[in-house]
């Protein structure tokens, strides 16, 4: 599992993906987030729950891209699905991965 | 990222309505949903207009010109998505179509698809290329693909149909696969692996007599004996045969039996039941009166055949038994009575009743 250095090579990342998809980014943030991996705003804000940057940097590649992606498409129907999976391949592996995690979390607090 | 609620049923308005508001709950209610697990499907909503609303509709749908452009730029990439899946995913599942779907084609197809995995495998990788199909049609990039996309349609549908576990299978495409599918493909192909087979003495004959095409044969068989079972619940055989029929099913698909075992188990079971209802009917009974004599003579119950329509005529008598507990519970009770009136051991009894109970209540489970 390869994950992410800090969080500065998360943003950057997340700059580089808005670059690829071409989303303008206004403001961007890693911090605690108690229920969510990550939010956007169509203003161009983005939010990003910091628990990601322990994780393997493909799940936060996964997080990045379905937040960016709902600036163009803002649900998830057949045209989100089918872009996430034309610029990831099997994405559904790690929202599953996600859900693990935050069932892991919930079953063993800290 | 948060998922709304995905599968909305019924939404009743009472207020006003205009713009986005407005656009946001049509969009709600004719949200699509599709279970693939659960067979389950919803194309569209269904919205009532009581107060003339719609009047509005012009405004609500006036888009952000942004948001259109965006995904007019996106489709450039799921086209070419959709090209190097038919490219390269697709080939390995046309080629074991040679002869345009016939018999030998949809017999091959339900023998190389009898694995659940290479099945789920298919069935995701399908899935995948008909969304992409949905948002790109209509567009002249597509037509060099429409032959080979209808094809590998067809060959879902005909995998879909055979192994489905609920019987009645009406939607597997689509809206705009479905329009193509039935432009270019004899969609009567894809029904043959779902034929039903009236279960009679000409009928295993029928099947005992041609060699070909036993896989197809094995699922049919199964379909028409659960058809059968489901249309004739109170049948304790039919209902019994079909959950056997059914564990043959699993043995097929876990390739713990071979197609020839499984066909022949079938129609062992087949042979057997047509010679249940040559006696039956010459004892002048119905399936539950015989099925209840035959467990009554086998446990040595003394006046068996009064006590099977004492029995008989319990169930006549509280027909919802399967919806209503309180039903249930008389018709226990009446059976019971019908079986101790004749058999002193009350332990037997217990288990005779259980016995009866067990089999019919799986016909309401299937």
């Amino acid at each position: 599992m390869k994950r992410w250095k800090d969080k500065e090579e998360f943003k950057a990342r997340v700059l580089d993906w808005a670059g690829r998809l071409d989303v303008k980014v206004r403001s961007l943030a890693v911090r605690p987030m108690a229920n969510k991996w990550a939010s956007c705003s169509t203003a161009g804000n983005l939010n990003f729950n910091a628990e990601l940057l322990g994780m393997d940097r493909a799940v936060g590649d996964y997080v990045i891209v379905h937040e960016l992606l709902h600036f163009s498409v803002p649900h998830h129907g057949k045209l989100w699905k089918s872009l996430m999976r034309a610029h990831l391949g099997d994405y559904e592996k790690f929202d599953r991965k996600l859900k693990r995690h935050a069932t892991r979390v919930v079953a063993e607090p800290a | 990222m948060k998922e709304g609620r995905r599968f909305r049923q019924k939404s009743d308005v009472d207020k006003p309505m205009r713009d986005h508001t407005l656009l946001q709950a049509i969009a709600r209610v004719n949200r699509p949903y599709e279970n693939e697990r659960e067979e389950m499907v919803k194309p569209h909503g269904f919205v009532i207009d009581f107060v003339g609303i719609f009047d509005k509709l012009e405004e609500a749908l006036a888009f952000d010109s942004d948001e259109v452009n965006a995904i007019v730029k996106d489709i450039g990439l799921l086209k070419q998505l959709f090209k190097a899946k038919l490219e390269n995913k697709a080939p390995e599942y046309l080629a074991l179509v040679t002869r345009n779907f016939n018999d030998k084609d949809v017999d091959n197809l339900i023998e190389h698809f009898r694995d659940k995995d290479r099945r789920k495998e298919f069935f995701k990788e399908y899935k995948e290329i008909e969304m992409l199909y949905e948002i790109i049609s209509p567009d002249a990039f597509l037509r060099p693909f429409l032959d080979n996309y209808a094809t590998l349609s067809s060959i879902y549908a005909v995998v879909r149909r055979a192994y489905a576990k609920t019987l009645y299978v009406d939607k597997a495409f689509q809206r705009k696969t479905n329009e193509l599918v039935q432009k270019h493909i004899d969609t009567t192909v894809m029904e043959q692996s779902d034929k039903f087979v009236k279960l009679d003495r000409a009928a295993i004959d029928a099947i005992k007599k041609t060699e070909e095409g036993k896989a197809v044969k094995v699922i049919n068989l199964i379909k028409s004996i659960e058809r059968t079972a489901l249309e004739n619940s109170d049948d304790p055989f039919l209902v019994a045969m079909a959950e056997r029929a059914r564990a043959v099913q699993e043995s097929f698909e876990d390739r713990q039996s071979s197609t020839e075992e499984a066909l022949s188990e079938l129609l062992k079971q087949l042979e057997r039941d047509e010679e249940r209802k040559q006696i039956q009917t010459a004892k002048g009974l119905d399936g539950l009166t015989y099925f209840v004599l035959c467990k009554l003579t086998d446990e040595g119950v003394a006046n068996a055949g009064a006590a099977s329509k004492k029995v008989r005529d319990g169930f006549a008598e509280f027909t919802n038994w399967r919806e209503s507990e309180k039903e249930l519970r008389e018709l226990r009770k009446k059976v019971t009575f019908a079986i101790v009136a004749e058999e002193d051991d009350l332990n037997k009894v217990t288990g005779l009743v259980d016995s009866i109970f067990t089999v019919l209540q799986k016909a309401s489970a299937t």
